[in-house]
């Protein structure tokens, strides 16, 4: 996580536990994990199942690729609502176009491209017409959940080729799937890219400091297009084995785009931008899931569940807060140590 | 005369003429392309008895967003509101206007947390609010188990599919229209009003002269919660049913609704008047979309692209068409 940025100790007993809290906040959310997946599995034995263990990470797989593109455009000061939408109308897209005899490959090439093209039209929305990213990805998540529904008339369209179904049965020591593996290659792919490369390092500038970015020779809305276009392939990659896993392409809308979004801001990922890493997303990530499969296999109902969502968001949101709270503390105690050196 | 020719100007390029210019040119068009089905007065009222629910929640939208901030959550809280008051009426045996008060003082703590979350918290509005709608939805769950409660209070009925005058127009208009006076009366003639309009302008220099921003966004977010929750118990009583579905996904018709009328994104325009122009062109297309046959599944994908239509066409209002080209030339 950034350690550039250690948090003051603060006076007051409180103060001094927040700023620990948020100081070791990956280690911290690595032990909330422990604890939720001890209390489940003393709960229902069978949480720590192979065959729960398999549901769970391929879950976790569709929640992560979404959560991998929105968190990159929440660090570069953005945010893609429409995700979980682009993730429908692909596994549509694919179903349909493997169902009208195209090879899967080259069915799956053209869904990503059409991912990369959606993930166009909402940079343009943002960064062309000046439209706030959240209203106009609402916007574009109705359309593209709503085309889903008019293409398919609302049935799931199955898929008959093994070949395409082969995708996402392919397990590694007989439990982790080939999705997981592909979500931690990504996951490493993107934190050396954020961590160690040029374009990695300006997006967390132009989330942090628009101006500043653009003194510095960055153009914020270019990184921002591209990162756009990168969610909506993403998204599209998410789509392509979502319905290679099921089978069919379902026109029917489900709420991964919004699990995606706590899951990254769970896992350290700053709403304000500027801040966050792949490293705390998957924490975060591992966490929710852990968290969303052990209410499920609890029997604990659909209602509680929705409710617990909500209650979720709000807390890593005030976490979140609390975090970016503290470092502007950080930063104006710098800047008044640095006018009170100037004045001495 | 040259003073006529001014004035004539003035209306001419003002906001509401153009809002007025599309709401006669889409009748005109569904007129023709309906066979004259769309101006029957059996339509006409169909359209008003489905006002008042979009409606409220263009109130409560409009007012938020002219102090520079939204609400997702307006919904969701109707339905929960509508659920419990449908709850309390079945299984309690509650009087109406209590069980009203009862559900109106629930949506109002819902803004209340929406507020804190947003003022103190300081919160995006959108994600604070779109974390309560999670809530509010699964709150709902939780008064009936899921179940659907049907719901007949003869009064509530009434009120909510009643017409008078030969059975041509509905009570809810009238209700509706009376919120619309009211709520235009406070925006444009009150103190509170004005001061919503500086807050959504410029937060900065409203607390400079005084004005405590925290209050009047309290306020509004109360207010927008108890309009959601007001359309949510008209439209229960409207259908005689209280489902976990309720006007949840009406969410953003309001808000589409409001942005059609002019009232800015950004904060600080706008009025209750261009809203309800607004209000009448949304619920023509819609009216309008189901009358000339096109597939239902299209709804959705419609109105998506209505939000981003009426968004692109508050960018080029606020931004000005000159501009986009003297940029491009630059």
């Amino acid at each position: 996580m950034d350690k550039s940025v250690t948090v003051k100790k603060s006076d007051g007993r409180l103060g001094r536990i927040v700023s620990y809290v948020l100081n070791h906040k990956v280690s911290l959310l690595v032990v909330i994990t422990i604890i939720v997946v001890s209390f489940f599995q003393t709960m229902n034995p069978n949480f720590l199942r192979e065959q729960n263990i398999l549901i769970m990470l391929i879950i976790t797989s569709f929640i992560g690729f979404l959560g991998l593109g929105v968190g990159l455009l929440l660090i570069s000061g953005q945010i893609d609502l429409s995700t979980g939408a682009v993730t429908v109308m692909s596994a549509v897209l694919v179903a349909l176009l493997i169902n009208a005899g195209i090879p899967w490959p080259l069915a799956a090439l053209i869904t990503l491209v059409f991912g990369a093209v959606a993930g166009a039209i909402t940079a343009f929305l943002v960064n062309g017409l000046g439209m706030m990213s959240f209203i106009a990805t609402i916007g574009m998540m109705s359309v593209w959940s709503g085309l889903a529904l008019v293409v398919t008339r609302g049935n799931p369209i199955t898929i008959n080729d093994p070949g395409f179904w082969a995708l996402s049965d392919i397990r590694f020591f007989d439990t982790i799937p080939l999705l997981f593996v592909i979500l931690l290659f990504l996951v490493v792919l993107y934190g050396f890219m954020l961590s160690q490369t040029k374009f990695g390092r300006s997006i967390y500038i132009v989330g942090g400091n628009k101006n500043a970015a653009r003194l510095a020779g960055i153009n914020p809305k270019r990184v921002q297009n591209i990162l756009f276009i990168n969610a909506g392939a993403i998204s599209a990659l998410c789509g392509i084995l979502f319905a290679s896993n099921f089978r069919r392409g379902d026109p029917v809308a489900i709420t991964l785009g919004m699990d995606a979004i706590t899951a990254a801001v769970l896992g350290g990922i700053s709403f304000a931008g500027g801040a966050g890493g792949t490293g705390g997303f998957l924490v975060g990530l591992l966490l929710l899931s852990f968290f969303n499969n052990g209410l499920n296999i609890s029997g604990v109902g659909p209602y509680w569940q929705t409710f617990a969502r909500g209650a979720i968001l709000i807390a890593a949101l005030l976490l979140d807060y609390l975090r970016s709270r503290q470092r502007e503390k950080v930063i104006r105690a710098g800047t008044a140590e640095k006018t009170a050196a100037k004045s001495k | 005369m040259a003073e006529l020719a001014t004035s004539v100007k003035k209306v001419i390029k003002s906001k509401m003429f153009a809002l007025i210019m599309l709401l006669a040119m889409l009748t005109t068009f569904m007129q023709f392309g309906t066979d004259g089905m769309f101006l029957h007065p059996i339509n006409i009222r169909t359209i008003l008895d489905m006002m008042i629910i979009t409606g409220m929640l263009t109130i409560g939208s409009a007012m938020l967003l002219i102090s520079g901030a939204l609400d997702l959550s307006m919904g969701a809280v109707g339905t929960m509101a509508g659920m419990l008051f449908a709850v309390l009426l079945r299984y309690y045996g509650v009087h109406w206007s209590v069980a009203f008060l009862i559900c109106l003082a629930l949506a109002a703590m819902f803004g209340v947390v929406n507020a804190i979350l947003v003022n103190f918290a300081r919160f995006p509005a959108f994600i604070a609010t779109l974390g309560m709608a999670f809530v509010a939805e699964g709150v709902s769950f939780l008064f009936a188990g899921g179940a659907n409660i049907s719901l007949s209070d003869p009064f509530m009925r009434a009120l909510a599919t009643g017409r008078f005058m030969n059975n041509t127009i509905p009570f809810s208009i009238l209700i509706l229209l009376v919120f619309f006076i009211v709520y235009g009366l406070i925006l444009s003639k009150t103190k509170f009003g004005r001061q919503i309009y500086l807050v959504g302008g410029n937060p900065h220099a409203s607390r400079l002269v005084g004005i405590n921003p925290r209050k009047i966004s309290f306020i509004l977010f109360i207010n927008s919660s108890m309009l959601g929750a007001i359309a949510g118990i008209m439209f229960n009583s409207r259908v005689a049913a209280a489902t976990t579905l309720g006007i949840t996904e009406r969410q953003f018709f309001g808000l589409i609704a409001a942005i059609l009328g002019g009232v800015s994104f950004g904060g600080g325009t706008g009025g209750l008047g261009g809203a309800f122009v607004g209000l009448l062109i949304f619920s023509a297309f819609g009216n309008g979309m189901f009358l000339l046959g096109v597939d239902s599944f299209w709804n959705q994908a419609m109105f998506g692209m209505l939000l981003l239509v009426s968004m692109a066409f508050d960018y080029l209002r606020t931004v000005g068409w000159k501009n986009i080209i003297g940029r491009r030339s630059l």
